[in-house]
């Protein structure tokens, strides 16, 4: 079992210092700042994985989200949102102020979340939204595109008193020389009942050459010199009664090539990037032939494919007197395919698509969220990772491996 | 047996409406809006709505669900359980989508927040005292 420490740092700026600024020193603000956020505990175990590996428990505790917003006068609101996230540090997740001119035009400066997708807004809203785990589109081990933008333009229309929402969004803080990357989002709310969207990013020519155990920041893995691509996809929500599904689809093809010299060392055998034999044949021009520099093809054209769907049903409880409480069983399928990525983290790879043999994996979830309170919610899951893998005979076969997860949070204000 | 079940549903919706009372929707009397669909309320305070059409600020103004009004708003305007309504605020406010609702704990203290802000909006007990705020109707009716 790991226990992480945390040690409060802030990294600021200086447009985030103006904003605290402006909340704290404000005359008009003053009287309406609002604080408020959660605390959490989380527990995963991952149950022993094909091929060895210790399983490793993990807690981490207490995380914090901490946020800030005032209004400063009808038309201008300004948010701050701190996190502890398991990073040993407290760091500032997202910042902005906004203008609204009506309902129907609004612009947003600062580091925003990117509306896409039902989640990447709502992902610091961790005592909500169903399960633990973010769909794999937001997965930080294969992260699909860049998770904040710097300026957007976005606005409700009313339709039949049903609200579309759409946004267009430039600029991100995680994808070097992407400046021309631009996403969009469109969205129609039925009265919570049914909503139904789109979203669409494009990076422009992007990179991203860090350390060798660099996450993949915004979807560029960090062997490749430059990569242009786009996300696409679509979403929905149903609910019934007590009954929510949720669904969505996502494609993004890579028109990426590779960096020839940090392709060698993940296939020099002594640096320890494992690499399987799918990996390696894609990495060569000819597989019969040594890993050179000559040898290495640096066309690194692929696409990333996920999809999920969730289903969760809210029973709500009352048969314990004076105490009001809620369970909510979740069901949920999740999707990803890589076959680009590798299995060391080490040198940015993803152990699940990674460890495949043709970088797809699904994944089933069952969980519970219990509710004993508005504010509290205690969740419960197990996942099982399905995937084909070469055993140590070097023959293909299929596997699977389990994890749970335990998250305790508790909103306040 | 008819003669009984239709007895006791009247007797139900009867005490229904005795325990949710009527309420009113209430805003500042500078607001020159006379008038709201239901849906229009719902928006407004499930924070989708932020803007009046004159450009000032929709500032909502929600009190206990314990209350009369309060459960009559629930069930009337956003139609959603106590607990749905207050999950949706919890994820606005954590993904800083919208501005939280001003809480009052009173009729009388919803009044008195709706006269010295030009755009709020709030929900009380058609029976309370309301004078200097303006009452709106809903769907062209000004109690429900």
């Amino acid at each position: 079992m790991v226990f992480k420490s945390k040690t409060i740092i802030f990294q600021g700026s200086s447009v985030l210092l103006t904003l605290l600024a402006l909340i704290l020193f404000s005359p008009n603000a003053f009287s309406t700042v609002n604080t408020y956020g959660y605390f959490s505990v989380n527990y995963e175990d991952t149950g022993e994985e094909p091929g060895g590996g210790n399983p490793v428990g993990e807690f981490s505790f207490p995380h914090l989200n901490l946020m800030m917003q005032s209004q400063l006068s009808d038309q201008f609101r300004i948010y701050l949102n701190f996190s502890g996230d398991g990073a040993e540090m407290l760091e500032v997740r997202n910042y902005w102020g906004e203008y609204v001119y009506r309902d129907y035009l609004k612009f947003r400066a600062g580091k925003i979340y990117r509306p896409f997708d039902l989640f990447n807004e709502k992902l610091d809203a961790v005592p909500t939204y169903l399960g633990i785990e973010p769909p794999e589109i937001f997965d930080k081990d294969h992260l699909m595109l860049p998770r904040t933008g710097e300026f957007m333009v976005f606005g409700n229309y009313f339709l039949q008193g049903n609200p579309l929402k759409y946004s267009l969004m430039t600029g991100n803080k995680e994808v070097i020389d992407s400046d021309k990357s631009l996403s969009w989002d469109l969205n129609y709310n039925m009265g919570d009942r049914f909503i139904v969207g789109a979203s669409g990013y494009y990076s422009g020519k992007a990179s991203v050459i860090g350390d060798p155990g660099d996450l993949p920041k915004g979807g560029i893995l960090p062997w490749m010199d430059s990569d242009s691509y786009s996300v696409i996809g679509g979403y929905a929500q149903a609910r019934w009664n007590k009954l929510t599904v949720q669904a969505a689809f996502w494609t993004s093809p890579h028109d990426a090539v590779r960096n020839a010299d940090r392709v060698l060392e993940l296939l020099d055998p002594a640096t320890g990037a494992g690499l399987n034999q799918t990996q390696i044949d894609r990495f060569l021009l000819d597989d019969t032939q040594p890993a050179t520099l000559s040898n290495i093809d640096t066309n690194g054209d692929y696409t990333v494919n996920t999809f999920y769907l969730r289903f969760g049903y809210a029973i709500p409880g009352g048969t314990i007197p004076a105490i009001k409480w809620e369970l909510i069983p979740f069901f949920f399928w999740d999707y990803y395919e890589n076959p680009e990525t590798i299995a060391e983290k080490d040198f940015g790879g993803d152990n699940e698509a990674g460890v495949s043999s043709d970088g797809k994996f699904d994944k089933l979830t069952l969980g519970v969220s219990i509710k004993p309170t508005d504010d509290i919610a205690l969740k419960i899951d197990t996942s099982s990772h399905m995937y084909n893998w070469y055993n140590a005979n070097g023959e293909e076969e299929s596997t699977s491996y389990q994890e749970i997860r335990i998250d305790l949070s508790f909103f306040f204000k | 047996m008819r003669t009984k079940i239709l007895f006791s549903v009247i007797l139900i919706a009867l005490m229904s409406t005795a325990v949710l009372g009527q309420s009113v929707m209430i805003v500042n009397k500078d607001n020159p809006v006379n008038g709201i669909t239901r849906a229009e309320a719902a928006n407004y305070f499930m924070g989708k709505a932020t803007m009046w059409s004159a450009g000032v600020k929709v500032v909502i103004v929600d009190q206990k669900k314990a209350s009369p009004a309060g459960a009559a708003f629930l069930q009337k305007i956003v139609k959603m359980d106590e607990s749905t309504y207050k999950n949706l605020w919890v994820e606005k406010m954590l993904s800083g989508e919208a501005v939280p609702p001003v809480n009052k704990a009173s009729d009388a203290e919803v009044v008195e927040f709706v006269k010295a802000n030009p755009g709020a909006i709030g929900y009380i007990s058609a029976a309370a005292a309301h004078e200097g705020v303006k009452v709106l109707s809903v769907d062209n009716a000004k109690e429900w």
